[in-house]
């Protein structure tokens, strides 16, 4: 009996109830990978950490400048996880119980903060404890909760206990006055970097701005708390300087005008206009009446019982009446009312919906720089929504248990209450979000967690072995960028490419990918044009072709992710393996039935560098979409491929060219050996073109051994070395770059110069460094980082020594 | 200038007979509103805006406490709830939500004020 009435006893069960909820989830084994993010950080960390993570480019189809530092933190920490438990699944699932518990005790954490304040008389203690105990299992089982944050959990998700974790320690860090829980958001927010990068920043400033509003007003007038400035000031510069890592190079992308970073933000991807309207389109869509009852806005399986939901609300207006009959503190009536303002506020921006009035406001916030990131605004906004409204609705049901006031009422009360989100959410605690099937209807359904077949680990681990540096294309091609492999107990991976993530090699496994030359692919394969199709490739730099020839993964999808490709490419396995015997390729290995690796035909391949016999001029006619329209590449009859397609006919190549071998140090580096450059030669980099992509000259000798040679040996390939940091290759650190000015487009997406004898002092041997010079920020920018953490553990530690030793005297 | 305005003696008399039929005002008042959700056709700001408007001077006239408009929170709310029931998310169950969410603003805005 005495333990009925310790509402710490429930703490305890709930948390340990939460936390072996994922355990059945998945099967011993299985992973829910795929998704937009590809998750496969979670399946191999070392392997995506070393091909994702640590470069300035990524290797997606022509390769684009994309840093993915922020991500690292993260990364180390689930490879030392795999290098402890050996299993992804057990991590996910050791993570999603993390979540859960954590994201409950957090919530429980602010909430009896908040409402225990400075004092609450003693007699109330037990109701603070059952509100704040509800306000936790309220906002993990939370429709919008369990049917918006679990499903191929995109890093964005994390906020689910990201938001409350942080808010708690800033709470605790305002109360108290005490460092330590501002060293620790700090070790947090690095460990997430990713969640406080500009990838995340429509999280962050729908949460952050309008959590620290209410922080500040909490501690300044409700609890009347000095704020201490120079603390804060001390935790925003060692914030910078810990994410230096990853806001360096934003910020040099952001002031370069090929940067990513400054084409989305500055060139109109992220205008005002686009995002108007695609808000305009969804805005009809988001109902006030389901935001006030807590229900997400896309829910079909408890439309039964939505109903039952109105109890949310019912109880808010009841603790607003109670409270003004409740006896207790004034603050706790101010600071609930300062919760429901900050609520209401959340709840216009996440349903904008709120008169006419209100939908014209949340339009003209359009024209405010940077509001666009609110487009998609319900799922952006979702997330602080129900964060208030879970503390809303514990207050709300704080002044009610006191007007029940009759223990064994209160305790009733809370058990319907949390039984009844429990069984609402019993689709969630059953693992229904995790377990989601991608073909619903089709003859055989797969779902999304898949134990890996061993015979694809094959195909992997042979691709990271492959010693020459070209390019990969997956069949079937898919709609967008996803690559499908079938499990090997009935599930489906269906996300980015696992050859990009998770091997060295670039692939293009989608007609987006293939970009600007989709819809021309798409034309030469319905024409049956196999010479040009053939020279396309060897123009890409794709030297293999990887088939994955397994019939589930098209028989069951007559949809996504084939919808457009359809119409042009084969429709059935067979069709595929026709298609490819069409090219001119040598199948190179089968791992089992299913994987297929062909090579393509030395007659229509092109190194990654190369020099040209023949230059063309092409007309670059793009359609809308930013796609070649015209095949300009067709050159039927000419048997040596080395051909560059320029928009400017004032390049021009006179007699022999030069031989070259080369060698790839790292993605983002190369090393490329001339001799015999008598004459002008245009030299061509078939990656993606990018004014940071520069040449420099080299006094280093390339002593590796051959691997591969083209055209009677005029192109060599040396072994290539994969090492993430050259500490020599700093030698082009105040260097000025080769033939910059004549830095062009090539090929209609390719990095070209034109070289003159000139330019290397007359030169007709030496070395050239060809490097991503953006690496530079990402290396200088990791170092500091490295030595800020190292400050700030060392201060954790000193903290933490500090707080052991006052407690020993 | 509004003590001017309210010394004027056919002001005087409205503002007397206003305050002496206190309830049937209000009452008038939740009955344009409940009208407003369940018989007129579509969302107008005006409309909702005007009797807003009209609440809020009712409210200040007569110095009403926060809990009365709380407690017409819970009307619209079982208001909400019968046409949620019966129709969804439908226009009307859309516009008592609004109702709800603007009387929970004033509420909030009169209990600051005390």
């Amino acid at each position: 009996m005495k333990l009925l009435h310790n509402p710490r006893a429930y703490l305890l069960i709930i948390s340990f109830l939460l936390f072996i909820i994922p355990f059945f989830w998945l099967k011993p084994g299985e992973m829910d990978l795929g998704g937009d993010s590809s998750r496969l950080y979670f399946y191999d960390p070392l392997n995506y950490l070393k091909y994702s993570v640590l470069y300035a480019t990524q290797h997606v189809g022509m390769g684009v400048e994309n840093p993915l530092y922020l991500f690292l933190p993260f990364n180390i920490v689930l490879i030392i996880l795999m290098k402890v438990f050996n299993s992804g699944y057990l991590i996910i699932t050791l993570f999603n119980s993390l979540s859960l518990v954590v994201a409950f005790l957090s919530m429980y954490g602010i909430a009896k903060e908040l409402m225990f304040g400075k004092i609450l008389k003693k007699n109330y203690s037990f109701f603070g404890e059952l509100a704040s105990l509800f306000v936790g299992v309220y906002y993990v089982f939370s429709p919008v909760m369990t049917y918006g944050a679990w499903d191929k959990a995109i890093f964005t998700h994390y906020q689910l206990f990201l938001n409350p974790l942080i808010f708690f320690l800033l709470l605790k860090f305002f109360v108290t006055k005490k460092m330590i829980y501002l060293l620790f958001t700090l070790l947090i927010t690095f460990i997430f970097s990713v969640n406080f990068s500009w990838g995340a920043s429509p999280a962050i400033f729908a949460f952050y701005p309008l959590a620290l509003l209410y922080l500040f007003l909490y501690a300044i007038r409700i609890r009347k708390l000095t704020i201490n400035i120079k603390n804060l000031i001390i935790f925003s510069s060692l914030f910078i300087w810990i994410h230096l890592f990853h806001i360096l190079p934003l910020v040099f992308s952001l002031l370069d005008k090929s940067g990513l970073v400054y084409q989305k933000v500055l060139q109109g991807g992220y205008s005002a206009n686009p995002a108007l309207d695609y808000f305009l389109g969804i805005a009809p869509s988001v109902k006030l009446t389901r935001n006030i009852l807590g229900l997400p806005q896309q829910l079909q399986s408890i439309s039964s019982v939505e109903f039952l939901f109105f109890a949310i609300p019912f109880i808010i207006i009841l603790g607003l009446i109670f409270s003004t009959y409740t006896f207790i503190d004034r603050e706790q009536k101010k600071n609930f009312l300062l919760l429901l303002s900050i609520f209401l506020v959340a709840l216009f921006f996440a349903t904008a919906n709120i008169t006419t009035l209100g939908l014209e406001v949340y339009k003209n916030l359009f024209a405010v720089p940077g509001f666009s990131m609110f487009r998609n605004y319900y799922g952006q906004w979702q997330f602080a929504y129900l964060f208030f409204l879970s503390l809303v609705i514990g207050y709300g049901f704080f002044y009610v248990l006191i007007k029940i006031h009759k223990k064994l009422l209160c305790l009733m009360l809370f058990f319907a209450l949390t039984f009844f989100l429990a069984i609402t959410a019993f689709p969630f605690i059953r693992g229904d979000r995790i377990n989601l099937i991608l073909n619903i209807g089709q003859k055989i359904e797969f779902k999304v967690p898949i134990r890996m077949d061993p015979a694809y680990e094959q195909v992997l681990d042979y691709i990271r072995k492959d010693p020459i540096d070209g390019k990969y294309i997956t069949f079937p091609l898919s709609e967008s960028f996803s690559q499908m492999i079938a499990g090997i107990q009935g599930g489906m991976y269906q996300g980015p490419s696992t050859i990009v993530h998770l091997t060295p090699k670039s692939d293009f496994n989608g007609y987006q990918v293939l970009s600007p030359f989709s819809e021309v692919f798409l034309s030469l394969v319905k024409e049956k044009d196999y010479d040009s199709l053939s020279r396309l490739l060897g123009i890409l730099n794709i030297k293999h072709i990887f088939h994955n020839s397994d019939p589930l993964i098209m028989n069951y999808f007559p949809d996504f992710p084939y919808q457009h490709v359809k119409n042009f490419l084969p429709l059935t396995q067979v069709g595929y393996s026709n298609f490819i015997n069409s090219l001119p390729v040598i199948k190179e290995k089968n791992f089992g039935e299913r994987y297929h690796i062909y090579n393509l035909n030395g007659n229509y391949y092109l190194p990654h560098v190369y020099v040209p016999k023949e230059s063309k001029i092409y007309k670059n006619n793009l359609n809308p979409w930013g796609y070649v329209k015209d095949p300009f590449f067709k050159a039927p009859g000419n048997k040596d491929p080395r051909i560059v397609y320029l928009e400017d006919n004032k390049i021009k190549i006179e007699g022999s060219i030069p031989k070259i071998n080369f060698v790839k140090i790292n993605p983002s580096k190369y090393y490329v050996k001339i001799t015999s450059a008598k004459k002008p030669y245009i030299l061509v980099f078939s990656e993606s073109f990018n004014n940071n992509w520069k040449l420099f000259l080299s006094n280093k000798e390339i002593k590796s051994k051959t691997v591969a040679s083209y055209f009677n040996g005029e192109i060599e390939e040396m072994t290539h070395i994969n090492k993430w940091i050259d500490l020599s290759g700093f030698e082009t650190l105040g260097k000025n770059p080769i033939a910059d000015k004549n830095h062009f487009m090539a090929n209609a997406y390719a990095n070209g110069w034109y070289i003159e004898p000139e330019n290397l002092g007359n030169k007709t041997e030496y070395t050239l460094v060809l490097e991503m010079t953006s690496q530079r920020v990402g290396y200088i920018s990791l170092f500091t980082s490295l030595l800020a953490i190292t400050v700030l553990i060392g201060w954790i530690i000193k903290n933490i020594r500090k707080d052991l030793s006052l407690k020993s005297y | 200038m509004i003590k001017s305005i309210i010394t004027i003696p056919i002001i005087t008399r409205a503002m007397q007979l206003l305050k002496k039929n206190k309830l049937l005002l209000i009452m008038v008042i939740v009955s344009l509103i409940l009208s407003d959700i369940l018989f007129m056709f579509g969302s107008s700001d005006i409309r909702i805006f005007t009797f807003l408007t009209l609440y809020v001077f009712i409210s200040f006239l007569y110095k009403s406490k926060h809990r009365l408009t709380f407690s017409l929170c819970l009307v619209f709310l079982a208001v909400l709830f019968a046409e949620f029931i019966e129709s969804g998310t439908s226009e009307k169950t859309e516009e008592a939500a609004v109702w709800l969410v603007l009387f929970l603003a004033v509420g909030i805005i009169q209990q600051w004020r005390e």
